[in-house]
């Protein structure tokens, strides 16, 4: 296979695995965070959007310290599997986690708040639990509002740099993504490949982005 | 269930508003919680319900423990059917996916109205496949109405649940919603700023005025408290529709063994019971049927007392009509060149009757 149809595959296969198990934490921390009268609330808020502010060198730095095969997380993980969390795509989904989770948490967040306690309290006194609230309410309130944070965290995912970097580094079919791949092609002065690359996640983000505001138009948002 | 309270003592903070609630409503019936705008009916209903924080107190449905101290039965498990005056339909549910809502969750052993009684009594046949959005807020409220019968409640909670039907429909819908609430034995709670919905439906009145409770009463006192220092009270009489006469616009009413034919029924099912409220200046009596007179009707009463009216010309008569009570309020020289004993068969003639105390 090809460099860069090798670095395509790879980048999806990141970004699928990421946005799937940001879904899986993300919407218990979102619906948390909606709801909690707690006085923590605003800290890990902040927690919550710090991957938007900081460089993401600086994250993919303390994942490196974190992660490498020295500190107790990548030891546990070393003595699991027998491979490292660094340089590998299980560390690459980790950081990668970490990097995109504002932008799972924030839409479904948002959109969880907008269903209403009028509602909740509604189905509550229909006999609806806690559980069952949310499956049979605020779910499918929530339709619009979880694509939209399905297609940023994937779409995000795909142009992360990086973090990817600092974690992973340029192995080719194991941690060489799109960007990186981009990358090493302007080093190299392959600016035709470079080219082609570029214009190609351009093409994907605009096609992706103009998705999400027609799904925002089109959905039935709250009634 | 006729023996069973719902027995509340408990106090509720908002803001600056303070709820001070005590009684025992009983579950069986309607219980109208009345009040002026302000009052804390609302902020009651919610407390007993369970929706709101800062509610302490003691609330019991019979031997069942709903809020003791700031511990609280979730509401989920309490089986209220709750109707706002805001509707809150789910709007990713058609009307036929609300009802279901409700009706998936009710509890399998518990009793209550069937899918298609619901669906005749709300007239909700043609509405099923529509979607929430399109429905007009009278529409809405029965939707609502319909989806806290479907969950098979243990307690009805009406909050301004009919404000935005039209006259004539609930005028059709209160009789047969009584009918119903009867039948399946269903106590309900109800707040209202319309008394003829009060008069249609209530049994109790629970008085409540700036956040305090008052003393439950029956209605028809309630109804006689309204406007006791009014120069009119009036009296609710509960009757049974018996015929429409089409053509000269009337319709006879069953009150006891006597019948009545008044004028402005024409919304209400045949058959169907129906309260009438009477003013006590509208009813006069005779000792024998009067001919050539304009009041129609004349029916037989036995008078039960003669009381004064204090610091005026008036006194009441209580007057026994199969053993309800109706009022007449006449001058007391008018009772004495009479000679009423009480015990002795009148004729009660009555000028007028409506679903409405309001006076056109």
């Amino acid at each position: 296979m090809s460099a860069t149809g090798s670095a395509i595959i790879l980048t999806l296969a990141l970004a699928c695995v990421t946005t799937l198990l940001l879904f899986l934490l993300g919407t218990p921390l979102a619906w948390w965070l909606a709801t909690t009268r707690n006085r923590l609330k605003p800290v890990i808020e902040a927690i919550t959007a710090l991957p938007l502010v900081l460089p993401p060198t600086v994250i993919g730095f303390y994942l490196l310290i974190l992660l490498n095969p020295n500190a107790p997380i990548g030891h546990f993980w070393v003595r699991l599997t027998g491979e490292t969390l660094t340089f590998s795509f299980a560390g690459l989904v980790i950081a990668s986690i970490l990097y995109s989770l504002p932008f799972m948490v924030q839409p479904l967040q948002s959109s969880f708040e907008r269903v209403g306690r009028d509602q909740l309290e509604t189905a509550a006194s229909l006999g609806a639990s806690p559980l069952d609230r949310f499956f049979s309410l605020v779910l499918p309130l929530s339709v619009r509002g979880s694509l939209t944070a399905g297609i940023l965290t994937f779409i995000h995912t795909i142009g992360e740099f990086g973090v990817v970097l600092m974690v992973g580094g340029n192995i080719p079919g194991r941690t060489r993504t799109l960007s990186i791949a981009l990358y090493d092609h302007v080093e190299a002065l392959r600016y035709d490949e470079a080219h082609a690359l570029a214009a190609g996640l351009v093409l994907l983000s605009l096609l992706v982005l103009s998705l999400v505001y027609l799904l925002n138009r089109r959905m039935p948002g709250h009634g | 269930m006729a023996d069973r309270v719902l027995d509340f003592n408990l106090t509720a903070q908002r803001g600056n508003f303070r709820l001070l609630a005590e009684g025992r409503i009983p579950l069986s019936g309607v219980t109208s919680i009345s009040g002026p705008s302000g009052a804390g009916k609302t902020s009651l209903l919610r407390a007993l319900a369970g929706l709101d924080r800062n509610v302490s107190g003691e609330v019991r449905l019979g031997d069942e423990v709903w809020m003791s101290g700031h511990r609280t039965r979730p509401v989920y498990t309490r089986r209220i059917g709750m109707v706002f005056q805001d509707t809150r339909l789910f709007s990713h549910l058609d009307v036929a996916g609300n009802l279901a809502y409700a009706a998936r969750r009710a509890a399998p052993d518990q009793p209550g109205p069937s899918q298609p009684e619901i669906i005749d009594l709300l007239d909700l046949d043609g509405l099923l496949g529509q979607s929430v959005r399109s429905l007009s807020g009278g529409e809405r409220q029965r939707v609502a109405l319909g989806r806290a019968l479907a969950s098979r409640p243990r307690l009805l909670i009406l909050d301004e649940a009919f404000s935005a039907l039209d006259a004539a429909r609930r005028n059709r819908l209160l009789p047969g919603l009584r009918a119903l609430l009867d039948h399946h034995e269903l106590p309900a709670l109800h707040v209202s700023h319309s008394l003829s919905e009060t008069a249609q439906l209530a049994d109790h009145a629970l008085p409540i005025l700036s956040g305090r409770t008052g003393t439950l009463m029956p209605v028809n006192d309630w109804f006689a408290q309204q406007d006791s220092n009014a120069p009119d009270p009036c009296v609710l009489v509960t009757g049974r529709l018996s015929a429409h006469d089409k053509t000269r616009q009337l319709s006879r009413v069953s009150l006891g063994q006597a019948q009545i034919e008044l004028p402005g029924l024409s919304d209400i099912p045949e058959g169907a019971p129906l309260r009438l409220l009477i003013h006590t200046r509208d009813v006069a009596i005779a000792r024998t049927r009067l001919e050539g007179l304009s009041i129609r009707n004349q029916i037989p009463v036995r008078l039960a007392a003669i009381r004064d009216v204090a610091g005026s010309a008036y006194c009441d008569l209580s007057l026994d009509l199969d053993g309800q009570v109706l009022m007449a309020r006449i001058t007391r020289s008018a009772a004495e060149d009479l000679e009423l004993a009480t015990g002795e068969t009148l004729i009660a003639l009555i000028k007028s009757a409506s679903l409405d105390p309001g006076r056109e």
